[in-house]
Order: structure tokens, then sequence, then C-alpha cells
């Protein structure tokens, strides 16, 4: 016998994956059906009716949100992809494209003033113009959004070495490690904590600093993403803050495109590597300071595709030091 | 670190432990709909915060079985650790 939902469900096995089928359509169906059988023992049929019309009504919403959300997803990973050099020719073109149109369909209409043509009124012209701005807007504006767009850009992501990944995997899990606790990382303070002249106060600002910022969120966005790099002291130079957080990270600049901008750096990592291992960090914040108390280094990558549960693999996660600083006299 | 809706589920969930998706949504005083509640649990599962298992098929009705959510032990600490900081940051929320 066929129960109410069914063909919903079988619609949502072919839109829908499995898990998103067992874990989001299959409990609306199962309430679904379960209300309606209760209506229906009980002799309430238009109660019953009501119901399933609601069930329908949130079925279709509940489906909405998931193919929103999926689609989001994929058109932010596809725009986001090869350091949004899509997402960013795109939008110059776009741009180009409008205001070539703006200004093609602005000349005749000045052109043709109403004391010349007092019978044509202006928004004729405007609707009569606009489709032949169009074809010339587009064909000038799309090669030099495409231009300024991919300015500098490798359309392609190079290859790398499969001793350059490792090296830059493990330079990342040890900055990770460093900062989410600085005392079981061994590798960290020594690649980081110990440099030769470094004065140890300044070392121990380090540490305080690290261990009061530990705490946040942590996503990544298909195959990129953004590191922001902030000098701690105030008043330091673009050009100082560039220079400090290149030091502190060392081999990892190869992976950044540093650029300067007022007090801070800003960073585009090239590739997949630490969008990679935040995958396997899980969904979860971490600031890194990365050396010496001068550079800050904030991992921030995006959305999560996949989250998984947000535990760190090799370090600790933020909740115990947010539980310590809780524990922590005010 | 935690949506109110999310904040609101584990609320509901440490309180009563097994709870179905529509119970919770009665518990929850209209805050909690029936279209997103779902989305809303399977993401926390995702992160680890709720588990959930089916019940077992209902005899003879033929139908799904539904499914049952409870908070895993780093639902109830993050919830914990939640509450704390919302009540050291806000006293308000604690009186």
């Amino acid at each position: 016998m066929t129960q109410p939902g069914d063909r919903l469900r079988a619609f949502a096995c072919r839109v829908c994956g499995r898990e998103t089928l067992e874990r989001v359509i299959d409990p609306l169906i199962a309430d679904l059906q379960f209300e309606h059988t209760n209506a229906v023992r009980a002799g309430r049929i238009w109660h019953a009716r009501r119901l399933l019309l609601g069930g329908y009504f949130v079925f279709w919403k509940a489906l909405g949100m998931q193919v929103a959300a999926a689609s989001g997803h994929a058109v932010r990973a596809w725009l986001s992809s090869d350091g949004h050099a899509l997402g960013r020719t795109l939008a110059f073109s776009l741009a180009l494209i409008a205001t070539l149109t703006a200004l093609l369909a602005l000349m005749p209409m000045y052109a043709v003033r109403p004391w010349r043509a007092p019978d044509v009124s202006s928004m004729t012209l405007f609707v009569y113009v606009i489709p032949q701005a169009i074809p010339l807007a587009v064909i000038f504006g799309l090669p030099i959004g495409i231009l300024c767009g991919l300015r500098g850009r490798h359309v392609k992501r190079p290859r790398r070495g499969i001793g350059d990944e490792r090296r830059s995997r493990d330079r990342a899990r040890d900055v990770r490690r460093s900062r989410v606790d600085p005392s079981r990382n061994q590798p960290g303070v020594s690649a980081f904590g110990n440099r030769a002249g470094v004065p140890s106060q300044r070392r121990q600002r380090a540490d305080a600093v690290g261990a009061a910022l530990a705490l946040g969120r942590l996503g990544y966005a298909g195959c990129s993403c953004k590191v922001l790099l902030r000098p701690l002291g105030h008043l330091v130079r673009a050009d100082r803050a560039r220079s400090v957080c290149g030091q502190s990270l060392g081999d990892q600049t190869a992976d950044l495109d540093l650029r300067s901008h007022k007090r801070s750096c800003f960073g585009d990592v090239r590739g997949f590597r630490l969008a990679r291992l935040a995958r396997t960090a899980g969904e979860s914040f971490v600031r890194v300071i990365a050396s010496m108390g001068a550079a800050q280094v904030v991992a921030r990558l995006g959305n999560c595709l996949a989250p998984k549960p947000p535990f760190c693999s090799d370090g600790l996660h933020p909740l115990r030091l947010l539980e310590q600083c809780c524990a922590a006299p005010s | 670190m935690l949506s109110p809706k999310e904040t609101l589920i584990l609320a509901l969930l440490v309180d009563r432990d097994d709870m179905y998706g529509l119970e919770l949504v009665s518990a929850s005083r209209r805050r909690l709909k029936r279209g997103t509640i779902y989305v809303t649990l399977a993401r926390m599962e995702d992160k680890g915060y709720v588990t959930s298992r089916l019940e077992d098929p209902p005899a003879g009705a033929g139908g799904l079985p539904r499914r049952l959510y409870r908070p895993t032990a780093l639902g109830r600490r993050v919830f914990e650790t939640w509450t704390q900081v919302a009540r050291r940051l806000m006293p308000e929320l604690a009186r």
C-alpha cells in the first residue's frame, strides 16, 4: 500500500544525495506519515488532509533550502577557484559591460534632444537604443574584463613537487599546533619560538597572546583560502609588516602572494595545500601567532563544504581553550 | 560557535535526552520550524554535537521509521561552555 509522501520520497531520491535523503528528507516524510496515520486512526479526516498539505509544503521548503545551499557552495567554489580569478573576471566584465551600455545609450539620447525631435520621448529612445548598445558593450567589455580579471594569474594551477607539499604541510601543522597548544608542540616551538636572537620576553608575549586568541572558526572554500597577516605591534609600516610576516612564515611564503595594505599583509594562498589542511582540521577557526610575538596569522578559509567533527586531528580544540578561559578568574 | 537555533536544540536535548524532530519543534514553542529543523540537526550531526538513530519501524503501518536525536558528550560540553561564556559576557542573561 502506498503511504503518503512515498512519491515525494521517490522524487527526492533522484535529486538528493544519500546523506541528505537519510538525514533530512526521510525524517520529514516519516513525521508526515506518522502524523497522518494518527489523525486517520482518530477519525479526523480533514485534519489528516491538512497535515498532508502542510507536510508537502515543508518537504518542498526543505528541498529548496538544500538545493539553494548546494548551489551556493558550488557557485562559490567555482568563483573562488584559481585565486578568485573567475569571480574577478566576471565582476570586471559585468561592470564594464554595464558602463559601456550606459555610455553608448546616453550619447544618442544627448544628441537627440527634445528641441530637435520633440515627438520622441526619452524613454522611447532609451528602449530603442539599449538593444543596440548591449552587443557593442559586450564586444568591448568582455575582453577588457577578462584581461583585467586574469592579470598576472595562472589559470591552470602549477604543479608542485611531493617534497614541497610535505614540507609545507608539516610547517602548517607546526604553526597550528604551536598556536593551539604551544607547550605541546616542540617542533613548532623550535621552529618559531626558539629562534636565535629572539628575546625571551618576546617569546613569552607571543605565548600569552597566542593563548588568548585561539578561539573562532576555520572553514574553507573549495580550493583556495585567504590568509590575513597582521603584526601585533602598533605603528608598524606596511613594508615592515610584510617583511615580518614573511620572516615568520618562512618557507610558507612560497605559497602566499603577500600584499601590503595599511598595517596589515593580505595573502592569497595559491593552490590547494592549506585548504586541504583545513579540511583535516575540521570546522574551527585557528588564529596562528607565528613567531617572535610580531606577526599574527589568521587563516580564514571560507565556508565548509563537507564539515567534519570540529577537532583538529593533531592539536587541541579551541573549545578546550575556551573552557580554560572560563575557568580562569576574570 | 553556536547559532541560536543550535543552542535551543542543544538546550532541549540536554534537558530531555532522546527526542524526535517533531517533538523538538513542538517543545520549542514555534521557535524552530518543521522545514528547517532537520537541516539544522544534520549540520549539528556533522559537527558532532548530536547523534541520531532510527527507531524501530512502526508495526503494521509500513511507514518510514522516525529518527531519534540525542546530544553527544561533545555537544553537552559545548552547550555548557557556551552557556557559561554567554553568562560571563552578558550577565543579564544569567538573571
